[in-house]
């Protein structure tokens, strides 16, 4: 037994078995959830390399496991984070319980975070390319249920994500030949040129940022915020993991001064464009852009892989409450554009409620689970110079007026609506809309029961600093 | 079979395949054209690996084109598109096929100087390959030529890419996201049927 079996191949066997059982969605989503959350508790207490006892049998778990030449490596350094994957999407899933998602939502959620996770620990790094794209396709076939077509959203989310795997497969070439002849200066300029746009087309930075909005405008919402939200979160570690590696990458060329500077550039588009925009789902977009940014301006920071982490649950958090309330109003008004969500506030005030107390989140509004987190980063990035912090602040301004401008198209529709007329269904989804703005509340008054653990887990990925 | 020798008609050859794919109206002519080209790529990828490993390209190209070809045996409306005017459309067509075409001719030389163990004619198909499938995506919307056109794209970079990498396993891989493409055409194709929508 070794540590890939148990995080990638057996989440990949059950999530290839509830594929038959798609039919029978309550069994397949309570099967997917305890997975996730054993193989996040496994994580959690299960020692990589020690001898361990299970009545008369004794066992010990390896850390590698080698498929045709190459290895798949999950370390105890590693395993915080493993766990962490696995106990948010245990947290997607339970929220999919209260919504309807597409069938395959269930089974290629579980295979694509198992997928994003041996693309994480495959060996020599260039292969992680090639896995996120299969993790891609399997996300494509969630975005597109069956029954309805391919929505542009989608398409170009495929494009883009399939233009990016070139550049990474050239850049792990270079950089393996830097490896052979170190110091060969142009081939680490022309890696870093390459690495540079593979990720741009893989995480959406500006100006390739197109396909978020588009997807979040077109294809269900829920699915498309766990979908970018994975994305956003695993993806970014790979430019991470990849300067950790070849730390000539540090020598020739300032990467922190880049990432700060993508991050406050990602930071302003995303929060002036959510500012102006009049679709709600759109909105979730620009955020989830804002959040890319605020992702690489952390890495861009002293001890920013603590940071990095520190960020990750308010972020999932919000964007969960945000996406499911989304989900919830979308059952109820097919279109989400402003005009015909007029009102529904009044209507649906706990998913209403819901939906803006999450963009306040993720604004950073004292008292929610957002606050804590961005004011370390406020405070942190005004050490590279004010500016840096005020773009950081002015686009949770921007993110601040998106959320404004919905809680007003909300509330205040041009006639009156009828009251709630709550049934059995919609019971249970305010029941996890309001655990999940109580969650919010308690990670934003009480941030010191989560950030130290949260911080901790850095892991392999270690200091950033060169 | 000497693919020295015939490797620079395959140049020509998958430049017309390409172009074909970016004009024309009927689907079954344009799964042939996607069949066709990947003899063309197997040509090259034959120039620089042994030819028992090259076929894999070959016959991943082939099945991905019979399994896109499947999808819309049932569902031809899905491929039409908004290719405008006959004569006018296709000649803009023309148009950008022979400007993908300069500027690949153009390049080839400098693009030398990086992948040095590409010949020119691979250079030159490859570049030809990605020029047109990027063209292809910028003109349409319709998913399936979607899929064809990052297939084309991907088939450029796999004739670059096998000059420099040699792994079984990277290209194993190539082939599994060109086949997963592919399946994803396919569905596209079942997704909207299954509800007429």
């Amino acid at each position: 037994m070794s540590t890939p079996i148990l995080w990638i191949v057996v989440p990949g066997v059950i999530a290839f078995v509830l594929i038959f059982l798609l039919r029978r969605r309550t069994i397949s989503m309570i099967v997917a959830i305890l997975t996730a959350l054993i193989l996040s508790g496994l994580a959690w207490w299960l020692e990589v390399g020690e001898v361990i006892t299970f009545g008369p049998w004794a066992f010990k778990i390896q850390e590698q496991l080698t498929v045709a030449g190459r290895s798949f490596v999950i370390s105890n350094l590693d395993r915080p984070q493993v766990a962490l994957f696995y106990i948010v999407l245990a947290f997607w899933f339970i929220g999919a319980l209260g919504i309807s998602t597409p069938p395959l939502f269930i089974p290629l959620g579980l295979a694509s975070v198992a997928i994003w996770i041996a693309a994480l620990a495959v060996q020599p790094i260039l292969y992680a390319a090639l896995l996120i794209e299969v993790a891609v396709l399997l996300s494509v076939l969630m975005l597109t249920p069956i029954g309805k077509s391919v929505n542009r959203g989608v398409l170009r989310f495929l494009t883009y994500q399939t233009l990016g795997v070139p550049f990474i497969l050239l850049a792990g070439w270079f950089l393996s030949g830097i490896e052979v002849e170190a110091g060969n200066t142009q081939d680490i300029v022309r890696a870093a040129i390459f690495l540079g746009f593979g990720f741009a087309f893989h995480l959406g930075i500006f100006p390739l940022h197109g396909w978020i909005p588009m997807l979040t405008e077109t294809a269900h919402p829920y699915v498309t915020a766990f979908v970018i939200s994975t994305m956003i979160s695993i993806g970014v570690l790979f430019p991470v993991g990849f300067m950790q590696r070849y730390p000539s990458l540090y020598e020739e060329i300032d990467l922190l001064d880049i990432f700060r500077f993508l991050g406050i550039l990602m930071v302003l588009v995303g929060g002036a464009w959510a500012a102006f925009q009049r679709h709600l789902g759109r909105i979730l977009g620009f955020a989830m852009i804002l959040e890319t940014g605020r992702t690489f301006l952390t890495i861009g920071l002293p001890e920013g892989d603590q940071m990095l982490f520190a960020l990750y649950i308010p972020r999932i958090l919000a964007l969960g409450v945000w996406a499911f309330s989304l989900s919830n109003l979308k059952a109820h008004s097919e279109d989400l554009r402003f005009h015909a969500v007029q009102g529904l506030g009044r209507k649906y005030p706990i998913i209403g409620a819901g939906l803006v107390l999450a963009q306040f989140s993720l604004v950073g509004i004292p008292l929610l689970g957002g606050f804590p987190t961005y004011l370390i980063l406020w405070e942190q990035s005004a050490v590279y110079g004010v500016w840096i912090s005020l773009g950081a602040v002015l686009g949770s301004a921007g993110l601040l007026i998106g959320g404004l401008r919905s809680l007003a198209v909300l509330v205040m529709g041009p006639e009156e609506v009828s009251g709630p007329q709550d049934d059995r269904g919609r019971i249970f989804s305010n029941i996890i809309i309001l655990l999940g703005v109580s969650a919010m509340f308690i990670i934003g008054i009480f941030p010191q029961w989560f950030v130290p653990a949260l911080t901790s887990i850095s892991g392999t990925f270690g200091s950033l600093t060169p | 079979m000497n693919v020295t020798a015939v490797a620079p008609f395959a140049v020509v050859w998958v430049g017309i395949t390409a172009l074909i794919l970016l004009v024309s109206r009927d689907w079954r002519v344009s799964i042939t054209a996607l069949g066709a080209q990947y003899v063309g790529i197997f040509i090259f990828v034959a120039l620089v690996w042994p030819v028992e490993y090259a076929v894999v390209k070959l016959i991943t190209g082939w099945i991905s084109a019979a399994i896109l070809g499947m999808g819309l045996v049932d569902s031809a409306e899905a491929w039409e598109d908004q290719l405008g005017g006959w004569v006018s459309g296709t000649l803009f067509r023309f148009f950008i096929a022979g400007f993908v075409g300069f500027v690949a001719f153009a390049l080839t030389p400098s693009v030398a100087r990086w992948v040095l163990r590409a010949s020119e004619v691979q250079i030159m198909a490859g570049l030809l390959l990605i020029g047109l499938g990027l063209f292809h995506l910028g003109l349409t919307a319709q998913p399936v030529r979607i899929i064809i056109g990052l297939l084309t794209v991907l088939s450029g970079f796999e004739i670059f890419y096998a000059t420099m990498e040699t792994s079984l396993l990277v290209n194993a891989m190539l082939a599994v996201v060109t086949l997963g493409l592919a399946l994803t055409g396919s569905y596209f194709n079942a997704a909207g049927l299954e509800g007429g929508t």
